[in-house]
């Protein structure tokens, strides 16, 4: 980590309000972008994005300065939303694409339907494979930064990862997804 | 190659973030395997639907929000209870136990100069004329009952209406409107000066 972000930590927890707007502002399209993928609707992300960020300043204290502050952080969102849908008793996340893509050419219309396969097969696969999955191809986090931020050893996050792909696959195949797909890897 | 080295392979490139495409053995297995041709397609079709699933920014302002969040209550309420609750409740104990402990005190030490509720209670109760040797209660005339509220407001020096009302009131009543008197006075100002110092018109910003 950055000995930027200490800093702007350090100021936070001396009560500087401009370096707890600027720490919202650094990791605000981090936490979001989590919190709207396992929760598929914009305005409890919203809503989970602002909790997240009040309860992580409020316990910034706790946070190991000798650790990563990203996973750390995510790991406070993904709590909270994994709070949220336990209330939601499970409900898959589905995101309201069509206005995604104005566009009815062929091509953008098969697009859709891919982005659309893969959003609701992301809802069906547990949480904790989900989480995983987007935490590595979505957010971009190492697994060892996975690992902290969902609190397990290195080789869970990994195969949650890998389970989660294997599953999302043989739904996408299930789905007869990958044909259109497939047409077009027949070049490699 | 065989299928399942070529799926270990497959997930090791994943892994590193690398594209299948960019390994020779993979590609050429791929060619000549259909299911795990498959395979593969199914992988690169969910890594493609990924980058294409819409991402809306966070509302502007989010900044904002979390600090309003983080603010403590707006400084008249955090005044409030404080300070102003604690020092109501402080006063409403002594309200309560300062009749009682005036009472006992009196009681223990005597008063120096009589008070109405005093006189009044020590006075004898009036009777009838004894039926059949015992002694019955007699009842007091008009006459005799204003002597006696006129005596008793010579002696203790309050209004002669004051010592009619209070020797009709209930006892706790008596103690605890002496308790209060000494009280009343000073407490007033205070609490006048308390609450004046409560901005109470001040608008809550969080709403």
């Amino acid at each position: 980590m950055s000995d930027d972000v200490r800093e702007l930590v350090r100021c936070c927890l001396a009560g500087d309000e401009s370096a707890i707007a600027a720490l919202v502002e650094r990791f605000e399209k981090a936490v979001f972008g989590l919190c709207f993928r396992m929760l598929g609707h914009r305005q409890d992300a919203e809503d989970v994005t602002q909790e997240s960020f009040v309860r992580a300043i409020r316990n910034l204290r706790r946070w190991d300065a000798g650790r990563a502050f990203v996973p750390w952080l995510l790991a406070i969102a993904a709590n909270r939303c994994r709070t949220l849908l336990s209330v939601r008793m499970r409900r898959p996340a589905t995101i309201g694409m069509v206005d995604q893509f104005p566009d009815g050419s062929p091509d953008v219309q098969s697009a859709r339907n891919l982005t659309e396969e893969v959003n609701l097969a992301l809802g069906r696969v547990r949480e904790e494979y989900r989480r995983a999955f987007l935490l590595f191809h979505d957010r971009q986090l190492s697994y060892a930064e996975i690992g902290d931020a969902m609190d397990c050893p290195i080789g869970t996050a990994k195969t949650w990862v890998h389970r989660a792909r294997r599953e999302l696959v043989e739904q996408l195949r299930e789905r007869g997804v990958v044909e259109e797909s497939s047409h077009a890897m027949r070049g490699i | 190659m065989q299928c399942a080295e070529f799926r270990t392979l497959l997930n090791r490139l994943l892994d590193q973030r690398r594209p299948p495409e960019s390994d020779a053995r993979l590609r050429s297995h791929a060619r000549e395997c259909s299911e795990c041709h498959a395979f593969l397609a199914a992988h690169e079709a969910l890594l493609s639907g990924l980058k294409g699933l819409p991402m809306p920014e966070p509302e502007d302002g989010l900044a904002e929000r979390v600090l309003l969040e983080l603010r403590p209550a707006r400084p008249a309420r955090r005044l409030l209870y404080r300070f102003v609750m604690p020092l109501a409740a402080a006063a409403a104990v002594v309200v309560v136990l300062t009749p009682l402990w005036r009472s006992a005190w009196q009681n223990s030490t005597g008063p120096a100069r009589p008070s109405v509720d005093r006189v009044v209670r020590s006075e004898p109760k009036a009777h009838s004329p004894a039926v059949g040797g015992a002694v019955a209660p007699r009842t007091r005339t008009f006459a005799e009952s204003g002597e006696q509220y006129a005596a008793l407001a010579r002696e203790t020096g309050e209004s002669l209406a004051a010592v009619v009302r209070q020797s009709h009131r209930p006892r706790w009543m008596q103690q605890v409107a002496s308790g209060l008197k000494p009280l009343a006075s000073p407490a007033k100002p205070a609490f006048n000066a308390v609450l004046r110092a409560i901005p109470s018109t001040e608008r809550d910003s969080r709403s």
